[in-house]
This record gives C-alpha cells, sequence and structure tokens, in this order.
C-alpha cells in the first residue's frame, strides 16, 4: 500500500490551563488515502469540526494542539512553521465551510476571488507567473460546477447569489487550486434538499476528477451513507470506530453507532397511518384564500409570502408542512398563529374569524394556539429559570395558587422526562434536547387546542431527534390536540404526519394523506422533492446510492 | 475577573463617592468660611488646594461642589435612562404610529446641540436644581430612547418573545418581564458613559452661570471663579478641573470595563 496522503495519529486538542483546561480532542487517529472520500460522522461537540480545523491549523491562538503524528503526503506538518504551513494550506489543502456566504468577501466580486486563489496557487507552484486569463478560466470553472449565466455570474457580489450558487462557486474554486486534499464541514446542511441533492453529486464527481482525499465532515448519516467511502464516527472528541460505509452500516461495533443508525432506520421508517383523524368532526381551523403579502420597505419590493391558500385543519390530525425554504411554511404557521396579519381572505378558528382580530381581541384566543420553535435557545428567556418559564405558562393559563403552580410544573417536567432538578436551571445550562422538552412542556401547560411546531427538531442532534418526536406523538395522542408540524425534512414528516401539505413559493401545491403524496405525488415539484429521499437510508439503495457505485468499490479500485 | 480596567475605574469613582460624601466632614472648614488673613493663598498643609479670593478652603468647596455636581448628573441621567428605555420599548415593541410619534419628538430634541438645547431650557424654566436635572436628562433621553428601541427590535421577534405573546399576556408585561432584562446591559453601560457627560454638561452650564447659583459651590462654578484670577491664583482652576477629570476618568473607565463585560461578542472569547 502507498503512502496515506494523510496520517494523522494521537490528536489532541486542549482549550485554557492548568485547573480549567479542558480537551476536546483526545488523541485522535484518522488516515486517507488519495481519492478516497472519509466521512467523519458525530453530533455537536463531538469534535469533528475541530478535527478539521486543528489539520488545518485554524483554531484560535488559545487551543493547544498536540500529536504523535501528523503526516500529509509524507511531510511531518507539525514541523512546519506558519509560512512554510501557508503555503500548502489553501493550495494543497482547501477546506469548504458550511456557510458559503461567509467565506466569500462580501465587498468584492465573485470574479476577484478566483483572480486571487489562481495568484495563490501559481505563486505557490513557483513557476513564472503567466499572465493567465483568469476570467475565462473562472468563468469556465463556474461553468463546469453548473453556475447558469457563468459570464454574468462573474461580475456579480456574492450576496446577488443564492446560497447553492455560492456553494457551487466555492467548489468552483477549490477545482482552481487542485488541492490534494479537501476538507469539507457540513458543506450542505444550510442548503435545501433539492440543492444539496445536486451538490453532493458535484461533490463526488469533482473529488473523482482531482484524484484528492477528501474528509467530510457531517452530522448527517444518510450523506455520509451515500457519499464516503469510509466512516468514522465521532464521539465527545474520540473516534469510536471507523470503517468503510457498508460494514458500518451493515454490522456496526460499537453501540452508539448503532443508536445512531437505529435512529436513522427509525425516522427512515413511515409511522403506521391511523386512517385521518378528525374527518367526521367539524375543522379546528378553516384557511380561506390566505395571503399575506410583506410590504415593500427600502430597496426590497413588496413579497407575496402566502398567496390563495386554502386548507383545514380538523380536530386530532397532524398535518406537516412541506417544501424548501421561502416556499413561504414558517409564514403560514404564524400566519395561523396570528403572529402576522393576513392580508386577504379568512381565518377562522372553531368559526369565528380570526382574521382581523386586534391583539386586545385575540388574548383569550391566543393560549389555545401555542407554538414549538426552531431555535431551542432561543426560545426562553434567558434571564429566567425554566421553571420560572414554565410558571409564567401556568399563570397565563389562570392558575394562581403557588402551591398548585409549583405542583404543576413538576409534573409538567415528569411529563417531558425531565427531572425537577432540570426546573432550577438557565437555558444555557440545558442541551438543545432537553429545551426542546421543556418548550413541549411550556406549550402543553396552556392546554391548547392547536400547536405548531416550526421546524422544531431540526436543530437538535440526531440521537436525540426520534425521543423529542416521539414526545412530541404522544402529546398529541394523549390531550387530542391538532399539530401543524412544519418542516424541511421529509422522514420527519413522514414519521409524524397523518396529512402532508407541500408548499412552494407560497402556494399550496398538494395535500393530502401521508402516503398518498410520498406513493403518488400529483405534483412535479413534489416528486422532485421525493427524489432527494432515494440517497437516504429510508431508499432501498441504502447507503450505495448513486453517486458512482459503493463505497467499497471505489476503495478497491483506487 | 479578568476586568482590569473596570476595576481600576471602579477604584477611582469609589473613592471620588466616598470623598464628597463625607470628605467635606472631615475638613476644619466649611465651604463658605471666609478667612481673609489668607485670600488667594497658595496649597499648603492647612489649605491643600490653597484658598479663593474670598480666603475660601479650595478643598472644601471642590468637595461640596462635587457632591452637588454628581449627585445632580446622576440623577439627571436616572431619569433619562428610566424615561428613554421606557419610551424606547414603547417603540420598539408597538412600531407603528406610536413607534413614528415617539421617535420624531427624539429625533427633535437631537438636532438640537446639547449645550444650546440645555442653555435654553434653563432660560425657560429658571436656575433651581430640579430644573437642572431636568434639562440635563431631557438632552440625553434621545439616547437611552434610541438604544432601547434598537435592542428591542433585535429581541422583539425572539422565540421566547413570541411565545409570551401567544401566551396572551399584556403587552406591558412583556415589556416589563421579558424585554427589560434582556436589555438592561447596554442601557447600564450608556449610563454610566452618559454620567461622564452630564457632569462635564452640569459644569458648562454651571461655568456659564446657568447652572447652580451661587453661593453653592459647584465644579463649574468654581473653575468659573478661578479663571478669573487664574494669573494670580492658577490653582483655584486646575485643583477643580482635576477633581472634575479624575472622575471623569473612573467614570469613563467603570464604562469601558462594563461595556467589555457584557458585550457578548468579547466575553464569548473569553
Amino acid at each position: 500500500m502507498s503512502v496515506p496522503l494523510l496520517d494523522i495519529k494521537g490528536l489532541r486538542v486542549g482549550f485554557g490551563r492548568g485547573a480549567y483546561r479542558k480537551e476536546v480532542l483526545h488523541g485522535v487517529d484518522l488516515h486517507l488515502q488519495r481519492g478516497e472520500t472519509l466521512g467523519i460522522i458525530g453530533e455537536s461537540g463531538s469534535g469533528k469540526t475541530m478535527t478539521g480545523m486543528a489539520l488545518l491549523r485554524l483554531l484560535p491562538d488559545t487551543a493547544q494542539v498536540a500529536q504523535e503524528a501528523m503526516l500529509f503526503d509524507g511531510t511531518p506538518l507539525h514541523e512546519l512553521d506558519e509560512t512554510a504551513f501557508g503555503a500548502l494550506r489553501g493550495v494543497r489543502m482547501a477546506m469548504i465551510f458550511q456557510d458559503p456566504v461567509g467565506s466569500f468577501n462580501p465587498a468584492k466580486r465573485i470574479g476577484w476571488h478566483f483572480r486571487q486563489v489562481m495568484k495563490r496557487a501559481e505563486t505557490a507552484a513557483g513557476g513564472v507567473q503567466p499572465t493567465g486569463d483568469y476570467r475565462a478560466r473562472a468563468v469556465a470553472l463556474m461553468q463546469e460546477v453548473g453556475i447558469r449565466r457563468a459570464e454574468d455570474s462573474v461580475d456579480l457580489y456574492p450576496h446577488q447569489l443564492s446560497g447553492g450558487m455560492l456553494q457551487r462557486a466555492l467548489i468552483a474554486l477549490v477545482l482552481a487550486l487542485e488541492p490534494d486534499l479537501i476538507v469539507a464541514d457540513e458543506p450542505t446542511t444550510n442548503l435545501d434538499k433539492v440543492v444539496e441533492h445536486q451538490i453532493l453529486t458535484l461533490f463526488k464527481q469533482i473529488q473523482r476528477r482531482l484524484n484528492a482525499g477528501m474528509i467530510f465532515v457531517t452530522h448527517d448519516m444518510a450523506v455520509a451513507a451515500s457519499l464516503c467511502d469510509r466512516i468514522a464516527v465521532m464521539r465527545e472528541g474520540e473516534v469510536l470506530e471507523v470503517a468503510e460505509a457498508q460494514r458500518l452500516f451493515d454490522d456496526p461495533q460499537h453501540d452508539y453507532t448503532k443508536l445512531l443508525i437505529a435512529t436513522a432506520r427509525k425516522l427512515a421508517s413511515p409511522a403506521a397511518p391511523r386512517g385521518e383523524p378528525g374527518r367526521d368532526k367539524p375543522p379546528l381551523m378553516q384557511i380561506r384564500n390566505l395571503s399575506l403579502v410583506f410590504p415593500p420597505s427600502g430597496p426590497r419590493p413588496a413579497f407575496r409570502a402566502l398567496d390563495d391558500i386554502t386548507l383545514d385543519i380538523r380536530q386530532g390530525e397532524v398535518i406537516g408542512l412541506v417544501g424548501e425554504s421561502g416556499s413561504g411554511k414558517t409564514t403560514l404557521g404564524r400566519a395561523l398563529l396570528r403572529l402576522y396579519r393576513p392580508s386577504g381572505g379568512t381565518l377562522l378558528f372553531r368559526g369565528e374569524d380570526i382574521t382581523r382580530a386586534s391583539d386586545r381581541a385575540l388574548r383569550p384566543v391566543r393560549r389555545e394556539l401555542q407554538m414549538v420553535f426552531q431555535d431551542p435557545g432561543g426560545s426562553f428567556n434567558p434571564r429566567k429559570l425554566m421553571k420560572d418559564s414554565l410558571a409564567e405558562a401556568l399563570r397565563a393559563a389562570g392558575v394562581t395558587s403557588s402551591r398548585e403552580i409549583a405542583a404543576r410544573t413538576a409534573a409538567l417536567l415528569e411529563r417531558v422526562q425531565l427531572a425537577p432538578e432540570h426546573g432550577e436551571r438557565y437555558p444555557h445550562e440545558l442541551s438543545g434536547g432537553q429545551l426542546q422538552r421543556v418548550a413541549i412542556a411550556r406549550a402543553v401547560a396552556l392546554d391548547p387546542a392547536l400547536i405548531v411546531a416550526d421546524e422544531a427538531v431540526s436543530k437538535l442532534d440526531v440521537s436525540v431527534r426520534a425521543g423529542v418526536l416521539d414526545l412530541f406523538r404522544d402529546i398529541q395522542r394523549e390531550k387530542q390536540l391538532s399539530m401543524v408540524f412544519i418542516t424541511h425534512d421529509l422522514e420527519v414528516a413522514r414519521y409524524m404526519c397523518d396529512r402532508i401539505a407541500v408548499l412552494y413559493h407560497g402556494r399550496l401545491l398538494e395535500l393530502g394523506p401521508t402516503e398518498r403524496v410520498f406513493d403518488s405525488p400529483s405534483s412535479d415539484y413534489t416528486r422532485t422533492l421525493l427524489e432527494t429521499l432515494d440517497y437516504s437510508l429510508g431508499g432501498r439503495n441504502f447507503g450505495q446510492a448513486g453517486y458512482g457505485g459503493t463505497g467499497t468499490e471505489r476503495a478497491h479500485a483506487d | 475577573m479578568q476586568n482590569r480596567t473596570g476595576m481600576v475605574g471602579l477604584l477611582i469613582v469609589l473613592i471620588v463617592a466616598l470623598a464628597v460624601l463625607i470628605g467635606p466632614a472631615l475638613i476644619p472648614y466649611g465651604p463658605e468660611d471666609m478667612d481673609f488673613m489668607a485670600i488667594l493663598a497658595p496649597p499648603s498643609l492647612a489649605h491643600p488646594f490653597g484658598t479663593d479670593s474670598f480666603g475660601r478652603d479650595v478643598l472644601s468647596r471642590v468637595l461640596l461642589g462635587g457632591r452637588v455636581s454628581l449627585t445632580i448628573s446622576f440623577a439627571a441621567i436616572l431619569v433619562a435612562a428610566v424615561l428613554g428605555s421606557w419610551i424606547g420599548i414603547l417603540s420598539g415593541y408597538h412600531l407603528g404610529w406610536t413607534d413614528g410619534v415617539l421617535m420624531r419628538i427624539m429625533d427633535l430634541l437631537f438636532a438640537f446641540p446639547s449645550f444650546i438645547l440645555a442653555m435654553l431650557l434653563m432660560v425657560l424654566f429658571g436656575f433651581s436644581s430640579v430644573n437642572i436635572i431636568a434639562a440635563i436628562a431631557l438632552v440625553y433621553l434621545p439616547i437611552f430612547a434610541r438604544i432601547a428601541r434598537n435592542t428591542t427590535l433585535l429581541i422583539r421577534e425572539d422565540p421566547f418573545i413570541q411565545a409570551s405573546r401567544l401566551m396572551g399576556r399584556r403587552p406591558s408585561a412583556i415589556m416589563l418581564t421579558e424585554i427589560l432584562p434582556n436589555i438592561s446591559a447596554p442601557i447600564l453601560v450608556q449610563a454610566s458613559v452618559g454620567l461622564a457627560f452630564a457632569i462635564i454638561l452640569e459644569a458648562g452650564l454651571s461655568f456659564i452661570g446657568l447652572g447652580v447659583q451661587p453661593p453653592t459651590p459647584s465644579l463649574g462654578g468654581i473653575m468659573s471663579d478661578g479663571r478669573e484670577y487664574f494669573s494670580r491664583a492658577p490653582w483655584v482652576l486646575t485643583m477643580s478641573g482635576m477633581a472634575i477629570s479624575v472622575a471623569l476618568l473612573g467614570i469613563n473607565l467603570l464604562g469601558d470595563g462594563l461595556r467589555d463585560l457584557t458585550d457578548p461578542k468579547l466575553r464569548e472569547r473569553a
């Protein structure tokens, strides 16, 4: 076997000193061959990002990095000084970050970035500086990664391109470098499903073309399964196991890996359909021709966020709103709760028109319409103890005696499977999953008829996601309340919902029972959206989706 | 605590506060006791800051004048901060016409140079201490209103505020229990910086005779007296001016420290 492109042994990273020293990586061993893709998967705090950053020396000065060996193409990286390292980084080693917007200088045109990178690559190659036509090469590269109207785009500023296009431009920049090693840190996490699908395909193509080694950091099992040759599972700063992708999924060794895979598989399996609850009862909420236009502000023209939406929310059902970002699903959810005032149409709650009710008139109704937010950290007043936040909800629901409030707070915490001491903590002292449980408890404390859950699990780690979803479902069944589940994640939607509404550019494209929408979608857009599921764990081609053969084949081919 | 600037500032402010509060009681001369044997006497052991043209002890007058000036400035900033935060939160939370009306009034106040505005108010309403406080408060009101409004705008769409609205709580309760505690840090910082400016403004008003009226001592008034015979007795102006500088230095350092302490960007790095 040839010398590995990258060989890391015993990588340790710590912060602080003395008694405050905290080690975040406890001896990581990894190696990577040319042309191979190594996936690093783990949850937040597992050290997966830290590993890539330490490799490229991108950690802040306060970090203490130690290693037994860190060889790049046979060169010991840790012995290089800053100048020598700088000549490698960004030339032979490239990094792609999660946030494409932050990777570009907002004051410079796209073309400028290409020129910088190309100059750098040429200088580093040591050759005489050829008077290359940067612009033409940039355009060619951008066309190669599928940027539409590349000749025009090269003269645009970063904010004029969408996130997906920017991520493509970033990949084109990496192509311009022709690096030997690419470190990609959650490069598709901020993108819509359909775009993510395209970008992943592109990754596979360019990596093959450059014959580079790639480290792909992700929290998404499905993405890792479809893209990587080998996968390293990390938790709490340690590599638990490394195996070829197929083998990892077929025969996971570590309990934690088993848990991750079981969770992913569980979400991939549709819930047992339970008919259409509430079909024969009067609907809880009737939405008729609802539209919402955000007025123009400054240079921005008016924006029609919701367009002629007609929908019933039945009693005791879970209805999913799915669509990409900008489709209006969150706006619709908020309009239902009258956090926005609709521009047209009517909104009937229990037959009563609340379309234009004033804030004061709404106050008695508010309690019945609750929401669980995407960002668990922002859902609570940072200066209040959790039990005080719950107590406030109880008081708003009309509970007055302090003894009863204390008893009900304890009961609520228990109901969401938390201990009483969680009530004595501040929001920043709880994990995302725990916070989301308290958020559910707070919503339930008000005894609502409808809960709108806005991407309520998308910021949670994979292993706690299923638990929170199950809690949602149990409470929904228990209280017989209606639930609007807003999500971009089709698997979550399938797992949770009785009916699915597909939104696209503020319009309702499709509405039907979950099975029907998944099995025989009636619109082309839904079909495109569903195709993105193919590379996921739920599809038949689990772990071997169509990005140029299975992981095992690729590893042997090199 | 890493914040050395803030600690030094706090120390200076504490010393100044102690000096003006209990200092006058420790000095054998009252601020209005005249000693005609020692007119314009240079600093000595008996009179560490010297005496003025009436033979009054300058140290005693500076300490008592400092007490008057600091009390007035502190009260003015307190009024400005409380009222300004209230206006700002109201504006930022309700937006719409409430915001339009309140903020245009604030713009109007902001449009005047602060010193001119304060002079105008003093001339219009007379020279009592309460009026000085009101004039200075009015000058600083729009600053607090804007800070409160901007920080309210930043958090008004936060989930925890929305959750509070969805509970059907009253807007006033939301503003008081959800918004105010979360925007108090920048207001506190601005208050400490504003206090320094208020002291300068009060000294300026007294200096030109539109502030605290003699014989009550004030730092501006003492400096104004000292200016008249600066060539013969430079210590009167110098010592009172230094007293102001020390107080300002302490307050500004404290303000810097508070800002560093409450700036989340800096805190993350620590």
